[in-house]
């Protein structure tokens, strides 16, 4: 067993920064007392540290699996993850900033109470104990109720923050009963000793199918996995947009890398035994997901719907990952784990990108409804743009991150000839196309009906629709800049992202690399 | 990348209209923007008619070929080449292109410098199919040529264009997913990306149990098939196609049936027959059938239309079907088996079965070159008429020969070559397509002569007769008007502009028709070395 060592703290040290910083905003938070601080300075101080942690995050890429203080995982995968988590936390400080700055009271508190949760997600990723890995998706959860509900005065905030509060709470208590499970099987809380205890006997699979599916209730909660989704849209829409933003990303990665670690790792024996139900539940998400989608007029609502779409797809990399470890050389270049990795890498950027389009266009015309969207290109060229762009990521169309999560995606459930399942994703894609169109739709083809020709135009009008420009706030313009960089770099030029996530899922499947 | 041995001329046709669409978003003012978009158009065609001339048929096969590594982890590479088949393609492409963006000058008057920015950005995609051999960069062209289509016809389209242009992208999203699924079965089975070795590795050949290999490769061939039937579209996967012709502004139409429809067959010529040999002659018969009913099915409905433009548009999906008539009849001998059956079954040599493959292939890679220019000169040809009458509906029309006799002209010109009149470009298509396929398949080929007759039907009655003979009716249109949108008090006759647009392919019919010998050189030059190399002779 590793000693606490100082060495050991050496990997902690996203960590600790941001702890430091959190501490920080906190202590100056209670200090100055002052009741109408702007939040600038808060703010400012969150993404410096934010963008301090991601320097040995990124340090830490390729590193060797170690244990830190005995109960921390640092592996490359867990780093991976942290790099996802912590660009997701500061493009949301950086562009959603002013916004919570404008709309809540208690700034310091909001600022201090991100900085804690980006700790949680932390600490959720690289847990390899089942102590903390409940401890610390708690705190991502309490934390996470505090902010979703934190614009007092908006009662539909506040009505999200006690909706998240509630489905959350069962869920993780049925969540925990698993875990029991899980340790009462093999009087270990540590997943390698799961693992090898589930491994060394057999007779313990009658625990598998109730352990598996007790806690996938709690986590499947987390990425919104149907049919534990049903707090996401009404979530979603009444928080603020930036906690969105992170909710639907940065969350939801915490989520699978918890799902990722529990299974593999303490489950990977009897896999014949939960990949039918990650299959099931992925299938059943994908569509449950789409289908409600193309009912909302809502953005908001629909770009929650298709983030729990989303997750039916990321799943299928994991169902599509166990018999990997059979594969030979070749067929290596998609092990389901990577594809996963990339999709939520990639689809941290475009939901991002995507949430801030509709928070600017919330600040201009104070609604997230289709019809706020209408003529979009005319108004702000920018944002419609960069909307396109997000978009087409999320249908999956060459040259946008999107369609890299789903190529490795696709291609890991192919290798391992899951016909139907890719089947039924084929169809989802297309079903899903209808609606992410109809914002374009929106956005570019304007209402009333314009031809080609002069005097059609003329004829039409275009009077109907609000064509007054819309200005964007320089961190909104900086963030959505990012967004579409990240976005069209993954698609376009992707090799080092391939590449550690390759590492990163072949050293937690233990191939090698 | 080495860029000795003209090894610069892909990147540069490809990406130049990337370049040029930068430009234009810099552009200031419209002007600017439509004759900056001209010039820079002339540049890839300039540089495709040097790929014609610079293409060394001796040497035959896979010529200017560019390599570098892209996305190392899977095999994925920037590789560009071309043969014999994508050669008049992409000079088609680029004519296509050049003269749809001066014709849109003309026509375009909103959202000028969207408009030219997704003209650019179509090309290259196009441009990019044509010439990719790694199955990634492919379908990443593939895809990406969806979107600016569907702007054009979202953005500029015509009153129905939201539901038209959704139904393009769905339709076609379907099929290349499903291609998408197909192209990774054949990358796992193979190890590699690229076009041509994964021809050669012959995929799913290797497994032992025959159930499991009629199972799978038959799976992948459909997968494959939908993606490009979709795009072709052969029928029963064409009823996106008349909506969105209908909707799309005249010069995304002339696209969208001039290179776009031909993409789908080059899929199948390019990659399902060579590496699916086996599996494509044992669905070689849906093939034909597909095209056959096709033919017919079109040519029929094409009668029943009271818009002009939804009847050229059906004409198109009757004469895709000629393309995929040939290419069954071609796919029905790809192995020496199927080879023995024809030569038992219709009493030939085995020469003979390869020469009528070759000619079979020949007619429909002919039939995919002239009917590009022959659909892109009467598509242009509605919008002649569209933008002066505000309608197409064909009961709207008549008498306007005396009205507008050098529109007629041009009409009579594109309407034969349409049909078939020996003379003119497509009757040589069809002749070698259904030489080809009366050797090979002569049922399907004799049901598919039907179409022929229907043709006629349609070109001489409902356009030409319809629309051109007959007593001139003032009162029949609302409101003429001028190509400028000035009030007229009848039909004017074509303009400069519109002239000068169609000329090139007025020429093109002539010339291909008298004497097709340029452009069947090429396609010929493959059809003979995709035959050798199914045929394992190379």
């Amino acid at each position: 067993m590793n000693a606490i060592s100082v060495t050991s703290l050496g990997s902690l040290m996203p960590e600790i920064i941001l702890l430091i910083g959190g501490l920080l905003i906190l202590i100056l938070d209670t200090a100055m007392s002052e009741e109408n601080d702007s939040g600038r300075g808060y703010m400012a101080i969150a993404v410096v540290f934010l963008l301090a942690a991601i320097v040995p995050v990124y340090l830490l890429l390729n590193t060797k699996p170690h244990t830190a203080l005995m109960v921390v995982d640092v592996d490359p995968f867990a780093v991976f993850m942290k790099f996802t988590i912590y660009i997701g936390m500061a493009l949301v400080a950086i562009t959603g900033g002013s916004f919570m700055n404008q709309h809540v009271k208690g700034r310091g508190e909001f600022w201090t109470l991100f900085m804690f949760v980006t700790i949680a997600m932390s600490l959720a990723v690289s847990a390899n104990n089942l102590i903390l890995l409940f401890l610390s998706i708690e705190f991502l959860s309490i934390t996470s109720y505090l902010l979703v509900g934190f614009i007092r005065e908006d009662q539909r905030s506040s009505e999200a923050g006690v909706k998240y509060f509630l489905y959350g709470s069962v869920a993780s208590s049925i969540m925990l009963y698993g875990m029991s499970m899980l340790y009462g099987a093999t009087g270990s809380l540590m997943l390698v000793d799961i693992g090898k205890g589930f491994a060394a006997n057999k007779d313990l699979g009658t625990l598998v199918l109730p352990a598996v599916l007790l806690v996938l209730v709690g986590l499947g909660f987390k990425t919104s996995l149907a049919p534990f989704h049903q707090w996401a849209p009404d979530t979603y829409e009444g928080a603020p947009t930036p906690v969105t933003a992170y909710l639907s990303t940065a969350s939801k990665t915490v989520g699978f890398a918890v799902i990722v670690r529990v299974l593999l790792i303490g489950l990977g024996s009897f896999s014949h035994e939960w990949v039918p139900i990650l299959a099931g539940l992925s299938i059943f998400t994908m569509t449950v997901g789409n289908l409600v989608a193309l009912r909302q007029t809502s953005v908001k609502r629909t770009l929650a719907y298709s983030s729990v779409a989303q997750a039916g797809y990321i799943l299928m990399g994991l169902v599509a990952v166990v018999s990997s470890t059979q594969g030979d050389l070749k067929t290596l270049a998609m092990n389901g784990l990577n594809g996963l990795m990339i999709y939520l890498f990639a689809y941290l950027f475009t939901n991002v990108g995507a949430f801030m389009v509709v928070m600017a266009v919330e600040a201009f015309t104070g609604g997230s409804d289709i019809s706020a969207f209408e003529n979009l290109s005319r108004r702000s060229p920018a944002l419609a743009w960069s909307m396109f762009i997000f978009l087409l990521s999320l249908t999956g169309i060459p040259l946008t991150g999107g369609f890299m999560g789903k190529f490795f995606v696709f291609g890991a459930a192919v290798q391992h000839q899951y016909y139907w399942l890719t089947a039924i994703a084929l169809i989802n894609t297309g079903i899903a196309g209808f609606y992410y169109l109809n914002i374009i739709r929106a956005m570019f083809f304007g209402t009333s009906g314009i031809g080609t020709y002069a005097g059609e135009v003329a004829a039409s009008g275009e009077g109907t629709v609000a064509t007054s420009a819309m200005s964007i706030s320089i961190p909104i313009q900086i963030g959505l800049v990012i967004c579409v960089i990240a976005t069209v770099w993954i698609g376009l030029y992707p090799p080092s992202v391939i590449e550690w996530a390759n590492n990163a899922s072949r050293t937690l499947l233990g191939l090698g690399s | 990348m080495d860029f000795s041995n003209n090894q610069w001329l892909l990147p540069l046709i490809l990406f130049w209209p990337a370049i040029a669409g930068i430009l234009v978003l810099f552009g200031k003012n419209d002007r600017v923007i439509k004759w900056g978009s001209i010039l820079a158009s002339l540049l890839p065609l300039g540089l495709s008619i040097m790929l014609m001339a610079g293409y060394d048929f001796t040497k035959g096969g896979m010529q200017f070929e560019v390599k570098a590594d892209w996305i190392p982890a899977i095999n994925a590479s920037f590789h560009l080449g071309v043969d014999g088949l994508s050669v008049p393609l992409i000079f088609l492409t680029t004519l296509l292109s050049t003269l749809s963006i001066y014709y849109s000058a003309g026509t375009i008057t909103h959202r000028v410098k969207e408009y030219f920015i997704m003209f650019h950005l179509l090309e290259l995609s196009m441009l990019g199919v044509f010439m990719s051999l790694d199955y990634v960069l492919f379908y990443v062209f593939w895809e990406i040529s969806l979107v600016p289509m569907y702007l054009l016809i979202g953005i500029w389209g015509g009153k129905n264009r939201n539901y038209a242009s959704i139904k393009f992208f769905i339709y076609t999203l379907i099929g290349s997913v499903a291609m998408l699924l197909a192209i990774l079965a054949t990358y796992f089975a193979t190890g590699t990306f690229d076009i041509i070795g994964a021809a050669a590795a012959k995929p799913f050949m290797d497994i032992q149990n025959e159930a499991t290999r009629h199972v799978i490769s038959s799976l992948v061939f459909w997968g494959l098939f939908f993606g490009f039937a979709f795009k072709v579209p052969s029928f029963p996967f064409h009823t996106w196609l008349p909506d969105a012709h209908t909707e799309a502004p005249t010069a995304g139409s002339v696209i969208l049936a001039g290179v776009m429809l031909k993409l789908g067959a080059y899929g199948l010529l390019r990659i399902v027959l060579p590496t699916f040999p086996e599996t494509s002659q044992y669905w070689s018969m849906w093939i034909v059938a597909i095209g056959a009913i096709a033919i017919v099915y079109g040519a029929f409905v094409c009668v029943a239309q009271t818009d002009l433009k939804r009847l050229i548009a059906y004409s198109s999906v009757s004469h895709m079907g000629y393309v995929m008539l040939g290419i069954g009849a071609a796919a029905s001998v790809l192995t020496p088996a199927g080879v023995q059956t024809a030569m038992a079954h219709f009493n030939l040599t085995q020469e003979e079965v390869l020469k009528s493959a070759a000619m079979a292939i020949n007619g429909a890679t002919l039939q995919m070159f002239n009917h590009g220019i022959i659909t892109g000169a009467l598509f242009l040809l509605v919008g002649v008429i569209y933008e002066r009458a505000h309608t197409r509906e064909l009961a709207k029309f008549g008498g306007l020969s005396t009205k507008t006799p050098y529109f007629y002209a041009m009409m009579l010109i594109a309407g034969f070559a349409s049909l078939g009149l020996p003379g003119l470009a497509g009757f040589w298509a069809e002749f070698f397509t259904f030489r080809g396929a009366f050797a090979l398949v002569p049922y399907w080929a004799a049901f598919g002569v039907i179409g022929i007759v229907m043709t006629a039907v349609y070109i001489l009655w409902r356009v030409i007769q319809n629309v051109f003979l007959g007593e001139y009716d003032a009162t029949k249109v609302a409101h003429w008007t001028t190509v400028d949108g000035q009030h007229a008090d009848g039909p004017t006759d074509m303009v400069g502009f519109e002239k000068l647009t169609l000329w090139p392919l007025i020429a093109g019919i002539f010339i291909l028709g008298i004497y097709p010998t340029p452009i069947l050189d090429y396609f010929n030059a493959s059809a003979v070395r995709f035959l050798a190399f199914v045929h394992g002779l190379l």
